[in-house]
């Protein structure tokens, strides 16, 4: 499951349809966040690829995207570490699992 | 279902990501709290002082300031560590868990966040602030009174009007300690003689007097008086009033007690209780052969314009009350070791030790005689009276006892003649200096109003490029009759009556202001010095008042380098250490003026965030020498070490800029390049230079 549909609907219970503004922002922001990670793996800024990697872990946590945020915190961590070898492969997984996600998240605005 | 208070409880909530900042904010609104959100960690600080929240959330990692920096310049800020800050970590992470609480946060939450549980956290966070704020209120209160031998405590709260205090005041007052005691039952038993001094003192209060120190009596059940004394500390509210007054009391019949009734009654007069005559004449002369040889020291004599007729309209009992007031009035205002007594029915005296110079002197009167012209209270009536002041100097007038007070009631009864209201030097010499002093410091008082106050820029080059780089500001005024009146003269006058902050207020913003224009034109690499007074760098509001003109202007901070002197920063170095970093936290730039003046070293002033030391024009006006030139290289390669950028101020020649552009001094400033100069005249050099 690429989302957490029951710690959506939690979420959903506290703040009624304002939930919808939130997945939006999230769908909004987090393009941008993945071009900006592409660039800095492809250049190997770690400290970017760091930070980026950072904000899309904590971004993805808060919309139920646990897989994803998984993700991200791994390649947080390799860029962290120094580790190069498998960041181009992690990147992909993110990117892949992002598109399943959005969809998820835009499926789940729909049912409002 | 959150704290009592009726306004919504305040949330500043420091987060980069959009998703979790929207996602925390929504879910806090929905439990009822108000929400200010910042982007980043310098934008979450200055926040944080624009809106005083009560709880803080903040993100441990996020660029331009970092959640670890965020909580330690709030922490600076504000001291007493009583908000409580939370900040937001991932389980794993114990290592930025340490650092959280390292840095000063008062508990963490682990990401993701669950809505919830979020909402539960702050709830205790809240309670939990709350609970230490009375403890460390009561703590407070007790240590107040501890601190002051043992004292006991009260406390009025001016909006509730209830007393609340320990045991020992109740006792004191002779009023049963219980709930719902207001102000008038808590006084019933003071000396209504004795009544008009606590109201002048609150009459005080309303009017920003923020410490109160008087002495009264009052009657108890057994018919003893007791001599009470109170100190206190007046809080205000936002909107400057009262908002209540703590203080302590102690029973002080003791004091009076151990002189017997008849020395004491020799030495006091009965009505106001201040010395007498004869004890002004004993310790005068005490201190004239003693202590005051050769020191410059002066004696006032004076009395009030009028009494017998205001004596007449009040009557007597008021009249009394007056005169008490007044005699409790000159214990605040003369300076410790200054001896005030009361001569005879409204004649006064007070001697003033010690004077470093004549212009001290001046000042200390002229301080002296506007304390002396607040009104009274007076049966509910605000009171104003003028009085006619003598002066003589010692040793320039006189250098006995007999001639010293013969020659200041000269000089009073001359204040008389000329309509009273003023005082008087016996030296005519000194009564035109004193004359011209009050007179510019009145003029000061309007100068503002009547825009007489300016701002001229110095230029300032790079040093390599000799381009323009920035400005210093620096203040003038130009008086409608007498011109430019230079610096040196109105900066003092300015110190000693307040008016500086008003004055470096306007030139902070004024300065602020006109660089944003050059930036608009097209100069935007231009950074404005401005100089921050003693006066200025010991409000307590600074930070707050440096971030409101940060925040009403689009000229980022850092091209803002505030000045403060060297002696002043290392005056308090643990102190001023903490503001500086509050003022670096909020962007601006921080420079060391007049470097070398004082005693530091450039490796202590390492310990201060600066960015910049200024030399002093002493330095360079010494290059001629070989010494001279050692000392500057000395302190410019110093400087290059611990990575400060050097301004030279004074150049006025080729070979003082050529020695130290060699030495790879950053910036000039100087004649050579320009004199400080008005605004318009800055734009065209700025033209015509770049």
């Amino acid at each position: 499951m690429h989302v957490d549909i029951s710690n959506l609907d939690m979420l959903k219970d506290i703040i009624g349809d304002e939930l919808k503004e939130v997945l939006n922002i999230y769908l909004e922001s987090t393009p941008e966040t993945l071009l900006k990670l592409e660039d800095a793996v492809a250049s190997k800024t770690l400290a970017t690829v760091q930070s980026q990697a950072h904000s899309l872990k904590g971004s993805s946590a808060n919309v139920g995207a646990n897989n994803l945020s998984m993700l991200s915190a791994e390649l947080e961590q390799n860029a962290k570490n120094n580790h190069t070898d498998n960041m181009s492969a992690l990147l992909i997984k993110i990117q892949t699992e992002n598109i399943a996600v959005a969809q998820a998240l835009k499926d789940y605005i729909n049912t409002f | 279902m959150l704290s009592t208070s009726p306004k919504p409880t305040r949330i500043l909530l420091i987060e980069d990501d959009p998703v979790t900042r929207l996602k925390v904010s929504k879910v806090l609104q929905h439990y009822g709290y108000e929400l200010i959100e910042a982007k980043n960690g310098k934008e979450g600080f200055s926040q944080f002082i624009e809106h005083k929240p009560t709880l803080v959330l903040v993100d441990a990692m996020m660029p331009e300031m970092n959640g670890y920096e965020v909580i330690k310049a709030i922490r600076n800020y504000e001291l007493d560590h009583s908000i409580p800050i939370l900040m937001f970590t991932s389980l794993e992470d114990t290592e930025s868990i340490e650092l959280a609480f390292e840095s000063g946060a008062t508990d963490f939450i682990t990401k993701p966040l669950n809505g919830e549980l979020l909402a539960h956290r702050l709830k205790y966070a809240l309670r939990t602030s709350e609970m230490e704020a009375k403890l460390r209120s009561s703590q407070s209160q007790l240590l107040f009174a501890q601190k002051l031998a043992k004292l006991g405590y009260w406390e009025w709260d001016a909006l509730k009007d209830e007393v609340t205090g320990s045991e020992s005041v109740f006792n004191l007052f002779g009023i049963p300690k219980q709930q719902g005691i207001n102000l008038d039952l808590f006084l019933s038993n003071v000396l209504p003689k004795d009544f008009p001094i606590i109201q002048q003192a609150i009459n005080e209060a309303n009017h920003g007097q923020s410490h109160l120190q008087i002495s009264f009596r009052a009657l108890q059940h057994n018919g003893n008086l007791t001599h009470i004394e109170c100190l206190g500390e007046v809080s205000f509210d936002r909107a400057n009033k009262v908002s209540k007054i703590t203080g302590s009391a102690q029973d002080i019949s003791r004091l009076h007690k151990a002189e017997t009734l008849i020395q004491y009654q020799t030495q006091h007069d009965s009505l106001t209780e201040l010395p007498n005559r004869s004890s002004f004449s004993t310790t005068v002369n005490d201190y004239l052969t003693h202590h005051g040889s050769g020191r410059l020291s002066a004696i006032i004599i004076f009395d009030i314009d009028r009494f017998k007729q205001i004596n007449e309209n009040l009557g007597q009992e008021q009249g009394d009350a007056l005169l008490i007031s007044l005699g409790q009035r000159l214990n605040r205002i003369t300076r410790e070791g200054d001896f005030a007594a009361r001569l005879g029915s409204d004649e006064f005296a007070v001697l003033i030790r010690n004077a470093e110079h004549l212009d001290e002197l001046n000042l200390l009167l002229n301080r002296f005689s506007q304390d002396l012209n607040a009104p009274f209270m007076i049966d509910n009536q605000e009171l104003f009276i003028s009085y006619s002041m003598g002066v003589s100097v010692y040793p320039d007038d006189a250098d006995g006892l007999e001639t010293l007070l013969n020659n200041a009631n000269i000089a009073r009864t001359s204040a008389k003649s000329r309509g009273g209201n003023q005082f008087i030097f016996y030296s005519p010499s000194l009564n035109d200096n004193a004359q011209d002093m009050l007179a510019l410091e009145n003029d000061l008082r309007k100068a503002l109003l009547n825009n007489e106050i300016e701002v001229f820029y110095q230029p300032q080059v790079d040093a390599q490029t000799l381009k323009p780089i920035g400005c210093e500001a620096l203040v003038r005024w130009r008086h409608q009759e007498r011109g430019i009146i230079s610096p040196g003269i109105f900066i003092p006058i300015a110190e000693s009556t307040g008016m500086i902050i008003e004055i470096g207020q306007y030139v902070l913003e004024t300065a602020v202001k006109d660089t944003q224009n050059w930036h608009e034109t097209g100069f935007s690499n231009l950074r404005i010095g401005i100089n921050l007074s003693s006066r200025q760098f010991s409000q307590s509001n600074l930070i707050e008042l440096v971030q409101h003109v940060i925040s009403n202007t689009e000229l980022p901070p850092k091209f803002i380098d505030l000045e403060i002197t060297e002696s002043l920063a290392m005056s308090n170095a643990e102190t001023n250490i903490n503001i500086l970093n509050g003022l670096k936290a909020i962007g601006v730039s921080l420079s060391i003026d007049d470097f070398g003046t004082g005693y530091s070293s450039l490796a202590y002033l390492h310990s201060f965030p600066i960015d910049t030391i200024k030399i002093d024009r002493s330095f360079v006006m010494n290059l001629e020498s070989s010494e001279g030139k050692a000392i500057a290289k000395t302190i410019l390669a110093m400087a290059d070490s611990l990575k400060l950028e050097v301004v030279a101020e004074g150049i006025e020649i080729e070979e003082q800029q050529q020695f130290l552009q060699s030495q790879n001094c950053d910036i000039l400033q100087g004649f050579k390049y320009g004199q400080p100069m008005p605004k318009n005249e800055f734009t065209d050099w700025l033209t015509k230079n770049t």
